[in-house]
């Protein structure tokens, strides 16, 4: 599994460019008008020896390109701008490059140029950079070069990695890092569509939390992929809009499993030792021990279950692509075994069944922070909540089994948090992803 | 590269070289006419080669209905094969004629007279091209709107006329050849379209008559107007 990371040696962005240009009279002219304006410029006139350059000098933070590249003989034979710009993700994977194209249409169809591109470019008029006055610091085409070059610049890529979340949950179901899903995010020429639809289908998700339809997370709503492309990257940003969301309601919840600094497992009934210790009544430890000494060896159950599961998972994601016999066997062998436990433990839970609703009531006399602390252990008892006056109060649905879903129950997902028309004002964001998707969808030109 | 196992179809006209190259690249992979278009398996297909110039398709008079083959099977089949131009023409006059011949390696030229071993030399030498290739080459040089757009921003004349403020007399030569390719177009542009391109190419017939900027505005105008018929 990949750990998610970002480049740790940052490159030091300067103000260099890469100007691919065919025509010497204007690659001269635009060479001049840049350097006089501060700005390092490295010239090509193929594309060739533009993705060389790019090689030898990756401090470059911008490729400015022409559309059609001719060559001697006035036909377009070696590669284009477009070719050149759409390798750069792959050429280039550890670090970020802007790509202007430089054009001599009209917007609308300089706009339409951008099909040729398979990642997001920004396009400027090629009469702007012949005609540019030298040391202008307010030139407007000046601001936006250095713009998209600052963009590129580890400095705030630095920032977003010290201040990121690490997620265990996305960790768990892909192996993309984060630094890959930025890569993605950055190139994604249809970033601002697919962010709406992210934003559309993450609501999506956290409505059917609220109405109780939370088996969906899993089922119906996210697909994920041993390596995500394209398609599944949304599946991975909407799965990560709704983690934050939980942050806002509930910040032990998102230090423990979304951050990773505390490593309880929210699915063993073990009753925290902080809260077991400001218990008020004296008879709730009591129906506490009656409970653990009714019940011993169930979590070593629970546990050999799990295991179980994980190894069926496994076991289940190989057979697609090996259905082999003694896989066969193996898998129908271990779901037995599975079945029996799982058996046994429903037995211990009917047993301890009139402690547990002992339980339930007497938690009516302890304080809200009490009750918080013993739902995961209630839960693996089996507790109903929607029997339970207290934790009605408290959770906004019921059903799901897996740690995350039944979290987000408990915490629950204020309608504020996403009321407003637009989806960025949702809080389902970090501050520092609000912070970079506005730079690429607001900043600068699309 | 593309597939050396695979075979090579041809267009061809009914003269002869035909029966050369039906014994050359096998009976079913040779077409006189349309029936190029049918039936054929693309993985099964290593390129085209066709004559540029092929009387018996020639409805609409141009001479190059070879040329129109080559932007069908672009843009209607979606073939990213190489496809070898045959011509007894000059070729910078083709290039210059068929701006699609400005990728050489996926169109390349091969001026004829030549053999069928030419012919599958030159294919084996070119290259397939990617999917954004091939939606450049559709846009810009098969669809007709995208190829009056092409035409009006990037034909020497046309670019000419925007750029310089001499006499326009002096430029008569490249810019009626351009307004000759221009009208050539018009009758595949959409009504709206049509009438300004008429009413420009008119006016380039006087040219003596108007000043510069005149023409550039209705130039510019025009631009326009075939920008946004590309839009829809």
């Amino acid at each position: 599994m990949t750990e998610p990371e970002f480049p740790q040696d940052g490159i030091k962005k300067r103000y260099e460019i890469l100007l691919l240009e065919d025509d010497q009279e204007q690659r001269t002219q635009i060479h001049h008008n840049l350097t006089a304006n501060g700005i390092i410029v490295h010239s090509c006139s193929s594309g060739e020896d533009a993705l060389d350059t790019l090689t030898a000098n990756p401090q470059i933070g911008l490729l400015m390109t022409d559309i059609e590249l001719l060559d001697s003989k006035g036909r377009r034979s070696g590669f284009q701008g477009y070719d050149v710009a759409n390798q750069i993700p792959e050429r280039f994977p550890n670090y970020l490059l802007s790509v202007l194209v430089m054009t001599a249409l009209p917007k609308s169809a300089a706009l339409r140029e951008a099909n040729y591109f398979r990642i997001r470019i920004h396009t400027m008029a090629k009469e702007d950079l012949l005609e540019m006055p030298p040391n202008d610091e307010q030139n407007d085409v000046v601001r936006e070069i250095r713009t998209l070059i600052e963009a590129t610049s580890n400095s705030w890529i630095d920032a977003i990695r010290k201040s990121y979340a690490k997620s265990r949950w996305l960790r768990k179901y892909s192996n993309t890092s984060y630094w890959q899903l930025y890569q993605g995010m950055w190139y994604n020429k249809n970033w601002e569509s697919v962010n709406i639809a992210v934003g559309e289908r993450a609501k999506r998700i956290v409505e059917s939390y609220r109405s109780g339809d939370i088996r969906k997370l899993r089922g119906g709503f996210l697909h994920f992929k041993e390596e995500p492309q394209g398609e599944d990257i949304k599946e991975i940003l909407v799965g990560r809009r709704v983690i934050y969301a939980m942050k806002y309601d509930e910040p032990a919840y998102w230090k423990t499993f979304v951050r990773g600094e505390q490593s309880i497992n929210e699915e063993e009934p073990i009753i925290p030792p902080e809260i077991y210790s400001s218990i008020r009544c004296e008879e709730t430890k009591q129906i506490i021990n009656q409970i653990q000494e009714k019940a011993p060896g169930v979590y070593e159950i629970k546990k050999e279950i799990d295991k179980l599961s994980s190894e069926l998972d496994a076991i289940e994601n190989n057979e697609r692509t090996n259905s082999e016999p003694r896989v066969n066997k193996e898998l129908h062998i271990k779901q037995e075994q599975r079945s029996k436990l799982h058996e046994r433990l429903l037995s211990i839970r009917n047993i301890i069944r009139p402690s547990r609703e002992q339980l339930e009531q007497q938690l009516q006399n302890e304080s809200e922070e009490i009750q918080r602390g013993f739902l995961p252990y209630l839960r693996f008892w089996g507790t109903e909540f929607e029997n339970v006056d207290w934790a009605n109060t408290k959770q906004q649905s019921k059903g799901g089994s897996d740690p995350v879903t039944q979290d987000l129950l408990i915490l629950g997902i204020r309608e504020e948090d996403i009321n407003a028309e637009n989806y960025l004002e949702w809080k389902l964001l970090l501050p520092e992803e609000m912070s970079w998707m506005n730079k690429i969808t607001g900043v600068l030109p699309i | 590269m593309p597939d050396s196992s695979g075979a090579i179809r041809i267009l061809w006209s009914n003269d002869s070289i035909l029966s050369h190259l039906r014994s050359a690249f096998g009976e079913g992979n040779v077409f006189e006419d349309s029936g190029l278009f049918f039936s054929f398996n693309k993985l099964a297909v290593a390129g085209f080669a066709v004559l540029a110039e092929h009387p018996l398709l020639d409805s609409t008079g141009t001479g190059f209905v070879g040329m129109d083959a080559v932007c069908r099977l672009r843009m209607e089949k979606r073939i990213v094969m190489p496809i070898v131009v045959c011509s007894f023409m000059q070729e910078e006059f083709m290039v210059k004629r068929f701006p699609i011949l400005m990728y050489p390696q996926h169109h390349p030229y091969l001026r004829l007279p030549a053999s069928p071993e030419d012919i599958k030399t030159t294919l084996m030498q070119s290259v397939e091209m990617d999917e954004f290739r091939l939606r450049e080459v559709i846009e810009k040089y098969c669809d007709p709107v995208g190829r009056a757009f092409h035409l009006l921003t990037h034909s020497h004349g046309f670019r000419m006329l925007q750029t310089q403020n001499e006499n326009l007399m002096e430029m008569r030569q490249v810019i009626d050849e351009d307004v000759k390719q221009f009208r050539n177009l018009l009758s595949a542009l959409p009504a709206k379209v049509q009438k300004a391109g008429q009413h420009f190419c008119s006016q380039s017939e006087d040219l003596g008559e108007l000043d510069a900027s005149e023409l550039k505005t209705s130039l510019t105008k025009l631009i326009d107007l075939v920008s946004n018929a590309r839009k829809g």
